[in-house]
């Protein structure tokens, strides 16, 4: 587990015994009632609108639709939450997939704080201050979702367009911020290393050398990446016990 | 927005009302759990523990805020009430419009079509809805078996646990960075912008006698990012 270096307690082994055990059992307990709760919370308005209301259209209209859109996104119901989790946490993951906007919203916003106070998920401090981080972005969410809903068709027309233009680039920048994370630790090199598996999977398929990929391509890079790190994990492992044997 | 939409929108708000709600008590719960834990083993200091709230509320904005062109865009077409329960449970405004038009092509229709009734409304609902539902099934099923992993691999002398967490975010971040750069000259100038304005940021923190800067990494990233961006598309223009 990494030093942190901000001036808080630095974690003992009981506070990571207790976060282990009871702060992480409570966790799953919270994330999971609440999942299921909310999945039929989801379901309630369409089963209203259906038995209730009467609003029928035949079953093979809902499996034609639920067949269009899982051929489209099976890849990332599979492989997106593998993604995200050793990157915000358990908490921090239940939370973003309920409230929504992972990638976009919650992603920055962790590795923000995490970045920040120079902890890693993987300890006690990391989720604690993920966790707490995730949880304000998603009342901020919701607020300004409400206020836009509300009253947004009066006051964004006000912006200039310039300005609403420029909102076109949130993304790429925060793609830009959230690599900077990784180089200002480790290194120009060493980050962009990481970055080629992505860019040899992005050239298959842009090329059309891959076109399976096609729809997968993400998926690919994150499963292909992680393979990497694994062989050189090993690699790495065995070296150092080749090293201590010495 | 036609009359089936606006009827299907005034039916649900009930459902909306409790879904965000619930949105909102699960956050409260997970938050309220990490404060305890914090107050028993004091972690972190309450004024730190203010600054992530600030970080978190002002890094929210910004792409909360881009979002929100695209919720406009969805409030005509499936009305406000959908599109406040949908965006504000799971959806990223953009998959949210996506999954809507997949439901109703797959009848053969569109929003706009006059024979688009209540029924068709409900199967775009529905197709929004099961577009996310398995999300809910899989972290019911993964979550607590990773988590239970991730612990028992971190108390291992040599954890493989930060490499895949590098190999993920660096995995996605790196295709991501593609797809978003090759898309434009503009997008390729704002990610290295935000890049070099974040590490910039950062360096300033260090050397200044100002640490706090760090919290505004990613907003003053974004900000410079958009301007570097947008400036780039006018001078191309």
């Amino acid at each position: 587990m990494s030093q942190n270096t901000n001036t808080s307690v630095q974690e003992s082994p009981e506070v990571i015994q207790d976060f282990n055990t009871t702060y992480s059992d409570k966790v799953h307990v919270i994330g999971r009632s609440t999942m299921v709760i909310a999945f039929f919370l989801s379901f309630l308005p369409i089963l209203f609108l259906y038995f209730v209301m009467g609003f029928q259209l035949p079953a093979s209209t809902y499996i034609a639709a639920a067949a269009s859109i899982a051929s489209m996104f099976v890849g990332m119901w599979i492989a997106e939450p593998f993604t995200w989790f050793p990157v915000i946490g358990a908490a921090s993951l239940y939370m973003s997939y309920f409230a929504g906007n992972t990638k976009n919203i919650r992603v920055p916003v962790a590795r923000s704080v995490q970045n920040i106070y120079n902890v890693e998920i993987t300890t006690p401090k990391g989720q604690i201050i993920t966790t707490i981080a995730v949880a304000v972005s998603v009342y901020v969410n919701l607020l300004l979702l409400l206020v836009v809903v509300l009253l947004g068709n009066w006051f964004i027309p006000m912006l200039p367009a310039v300005v609403l233009d420029a909102f076109n680039y949130v993304i790429p920048s925060l793609i830009g911020a959230l690599l900077s994370f990784r180089v200002s630790k480790y290194g120009v090199l060493k980050t962009l290393r990481w970055i080629v598996p992505g860019v040899l999977i992005f050239i298959l398929v842009q090329t059309g050398i891959a076109p399976i990929l096609g729809r997968f391509g993400t998926t690919s890079s994150i499963a292909v990446t992680i393979l990497i790190a694994y062989i050189v994990y090993r690699v790495n492992g065995a070296r150092e016990d080749r090293a201590e044997q010495k | 927005m036609s009359d089936p939409v606006s009827r299907v929108n005034t039916l649900i708000l009930p459902f909306a009302a409790i879904l965000i709600l619930f949105v909102v008590l699960q956050a409260t719960l997970f938050l309220r759990h990490a404060l305890k834990f914090n107050r028993k083993h004091q972690l972190y200091t309450s004024a730190e523990l203010r600054e992530a709230v600030k970080t978190s509320a002002v890094g929210t904005i910004g792409p909360a805020f881009s979002a929100m062109v695209v919720v406009l865009s969805l409030i005509p077409i499936v009305g406000s009430v959908v599109t406040f329960m949908r965006c504000g449970v799971i959806g990223a405004a953009d998959f949210e419009l996506l999954n809507a038009n997949i439901a109703v092509e797959s009848m053969g229709l569109s929003f706009g079509d006059a024979n688009f009734t209540e029924a068709a409304m409900t199967v775009a609902l529905f197709g929004m809805t099961i577009a996310s539902a398995p999300y809910f099934i899989h972290l019911l099923i993964t979550c607590k078996p990773l988590d239970k992993a991730m612990i028992k691999a971190s108390q291992k002398k040599r954890s493989f646990i930060p490499m895949l967490s590098m190999g993920a975010e660096m995995g996605f971040i790196g295709y991501w960075a593609l797809e978003q750069g090759s898309a434009s000259v503009p997008n390729t100038v704002t990610i290295i912008v935000g890049l070099f304005c974040a590490l910039g940021v950062g360096v300033l923190a260090q050397k200044s006698n100002h640490p706090k800067l760090k919290e505004w990494t990613m907003a003053i990233a974004m900000v410079c990012g958009m301007i570097g961006g947008e400036l780039t598309h006018l001078i191309m223009n």
